[in-house]
């Protein structure tokens, strides 16, 4: 429950299980989670491979719906929200950075930013914002640039700048320095404090990397799909 | 912003399309070509089959207001068949009922041969004789003997195939005579639909022939005096009373059947035409889904940052559709291209375009588009469908 100094959660969840069926088995991604990201957070998702890191981020990014338990938004239970009203909530509210970038390889480095609010058609504003975002990454000499001819951290930046766009409340980044050498890695996560003081963005980022952890102001720790310590 | 970049930012999902087909060039240049292939196949298909009838019923064109009557036959098993003869009498009666109109009996004498002075005889040439082939036929060389000498005129293919010219001599023999001619000319081609089969006869002159008995006789109505039907009617009135005793044949009922039938040979090619777009269906299919599974990520990412199932769909159908927009804008200038060639090839005039010829080019270019949307319909359904978590996976 929210406190006179702990603001009201973003995203809340409760006893939140999530069974996938593969071969006739059914497993257990996630074991009875709960959580709630508050505005301005930064929080580290730690644990083994398959211990449901990006089963849990897909759920706190509505990519996905638990099985049982509740994943509130606003106070809202989100496995009431349809598929189109879902894409809409992800879309004003989270940003997202994959592990693997998914840049579009046709489209310069500008462009790849500017995809989320293509379909907008306020290509006027939508550019300026673009190449304000870049700027604000290091890549303002680079806004022409299609992605075969960016280095990793290069792209890794892109893919944050397109995450923030729209202005998300939420940043959710799988493995956000995974490929990065330390220098690089620091400016991206001097970057989401940046973004958490200035624009109370929380940021949920699941990760390896022990000094990223370090960073964060709470992590969870996951085996097994239950939060452990 | 450059201007076309601000206008290209109103239509976002076609820029992201173009570029997506753009990507893998040889495969979208492959749908194209199938694409092309389809729209030619229509379009040419139609283009040339309207060339090929108006070549062939420009044969009729010296046959306006004429029909032909022929004797009405009456054996054993009593079916009616236009084969009997016209006496010197029933052409009399025949001329007083025309009228004004011109009647000119044609005879066909049976057992006719034509040789050359070698004595090898010409296959498949028949010995016609009528008055005034010219009010007919236009001369390629030579040109029209009296109808009393000792000369013939011969059809373009009796002519190509036995290396005849105006000079030199044939042998005709018929029920009646056997003489040596000298070819005073050459007719132009006619194409076989010709009513009097003209490339294939050698024209004798009536004069030849003692005691003429006719096969049938063309009446022919000039426009300004009067009309045909009038004067079929009072054919029909004369001669088939109470018994039915000619056969009156419009020519131009001859040539619609004939350009009906032309018609129908015309729908069965294009729909064979047809097939090939339903192919380039199948490619463009078949392309699309190769590129939807190779950017399975992408569009995962798509969806995950906000673009709905609708936004998806839209977006792979446009990317096919651009394929068909291509095939087409290569397609159309390359059926009318070919379509000119086979005008000059069979009219002489390579812009001898006619509205339905045309209409053809323009139901191929539809076809063509129309099957490159139906193409992607399934390929953007399986994108837009996909949940973006196993997208991403």
């Amino acid at each position: 429950m929210a406190t006179a100094d702990e603001p009201e959660p973003i995203l809340r969840g409760q006893d939140v299980v999530r069974e996938y069926r593969t071969g006739g088995q059914t497993v257990r991604a996630l074991d009875g989670v709960d959580f709630a990201i508050r505005p301005a957070e930064f929080v580290a998702v730690v644990g083994p491979s398959g211990s449901g890191k990006s089963t849990l981020l897909n759920l706190l990014g509505l990519l996905d719906v638990p099985t049982s338990g509740r994943v509130e938004l606003g106070g809202e239970d989100v496995s009431t929200f349809d598929q189109g009203r879902r894409t809409r909530t992800r879309k004003r509210d989270v940003g997202f950075i994959f592990q693997s970038y998914y840049l579009i390889p046709t489209l310069t480095a500008l462009e790849n930013v500017e995809v989320p609010r293509l379909l907008d058609r306020t290509p006027v504003e939508t550019r300026e914002r673009a190449t304000e975002l870049l700027e604000r990454v290091g890549l303002g000499d680079r806004l022409d640039h299609a992605p075969d001819e960016l280095s990793g951290g290069q792209k890794q930046r892109v893919a944050t700048a397109r995450a923030l766009i729209n202005d998300p409340n939420l940043l959710l980044a799988d493995e956000p320095t995974g490929n990065l050498d330390r220098d690089t890695g620091d400016s991206i996560l001097d970057l989401f404090d940046d973004l958490r003081t200035e624009q109370d963005v929380a940021v949920v980022t699941v990760t390896h990397d022990e000094y990223v952890a370090d960073a964060a102001d709470r992590v969870v720790r996951l085996i097994d799909g239950e939060v452990r310590g | 912003m450059r201007l076309l970049a601000r206008l290209a930012g109103y239509v976002p999902t076609v820029v992201l399309a173009r570029r997506n087909v753009s990507r893998a060039s040889a495969r979208s240049a492959l749908a194209v070509v199938a694409v092309v292939i389809g729209v030619v196949a229509v379009g040419g298909v139609g283009l040339g089959g309207e060339a090929f009838t108006q070549n062939q019923l420009e044969a009729y064109d010296g046959f306006g207001g004429v029909a032909t009557v022929s004797q009405l036959d009456y054996p054993d098993d009593g079916a009616a068949e236009p084969n009997g003869e016209l006496s010197e009498q029933e052409v009399g009666r025949l001329r007083q009922a025309a009228g004004s109109a011109a009647v000119i009996p044609v005879v066909r004498p049976a057992n006719d041969t034509v040789r050359t002075p070698d004595g090898e005889a010409l296959f498949t040439v028949r010995v016609v004789s009528m008055s005034d082939p010219s009010r007919f036929y236009e001369l390629r060389s030579g040109s029209f003997p009296a109808s009393s000498s000792r000369a013939v005129v011969v059809g373009s293919r009796v002519a190509e195939n036995n290396d005849l010219a105006v000079g030199d001599r044939v042998t005709v023999s018929t029920d009646s005579f056997a003489r040596s001619f000298r070819v005073a000319g050459v007719l132009k081609g006619q194409g076989f639909s010709d009513p009097l089969s003209a490339d294939r006869s050698v024209f004798v002159p009536v004069g030849q022939f003692d005691d003429p008995t006719y096969d049938e006789a063309l009446v022919q109505v000039d426009a300004q005096d009067g009309s045909l039907d009038e004067t079929v009617e009072r054919v029909e009135t004369e001669f088939n009373g109470r018994d039915r005793s000619v056969f009156v044949d419009r020519v131009s009922d001859q040539r619609d059947q004939r350009a009906e039938t032309f018609e129908q040979i015309n729908l069965f090619l294009l729909g064979l035409g047809a097939v090939s777009l339903l192919v380039a269906a199948v490619t463009i299919t078949n392309t699309m889904l190769m590129s939807i599974a190779e950017r399975e990520g992408e569009l995962g990412v798509l969806r995950a940052v906000g673009y709905g199932t609708w936004a998806v769909l839209r977006l792979v159908v446009v990317e096919a559709a651009l394929l068909g927009v291509a095939g087409v804008a290569v397609g159309v200038p390359l059926t009318l291209g070919i379509g000119a060639a086979v005008n000059h090839a069979l009219l002489g005039d390579p812009l001898a375009f006619t509205a339905t010829g045309l209409r053809y080019v323009a139901l191929g270019a539809a076809l063509g588009l129309g099957i490159a949307v139906f193409g992607g319909l399934y390929p953007a359904w399986r994108a837009a469908t996909r949940e973006p978590v196993e997208a991403l996976e």
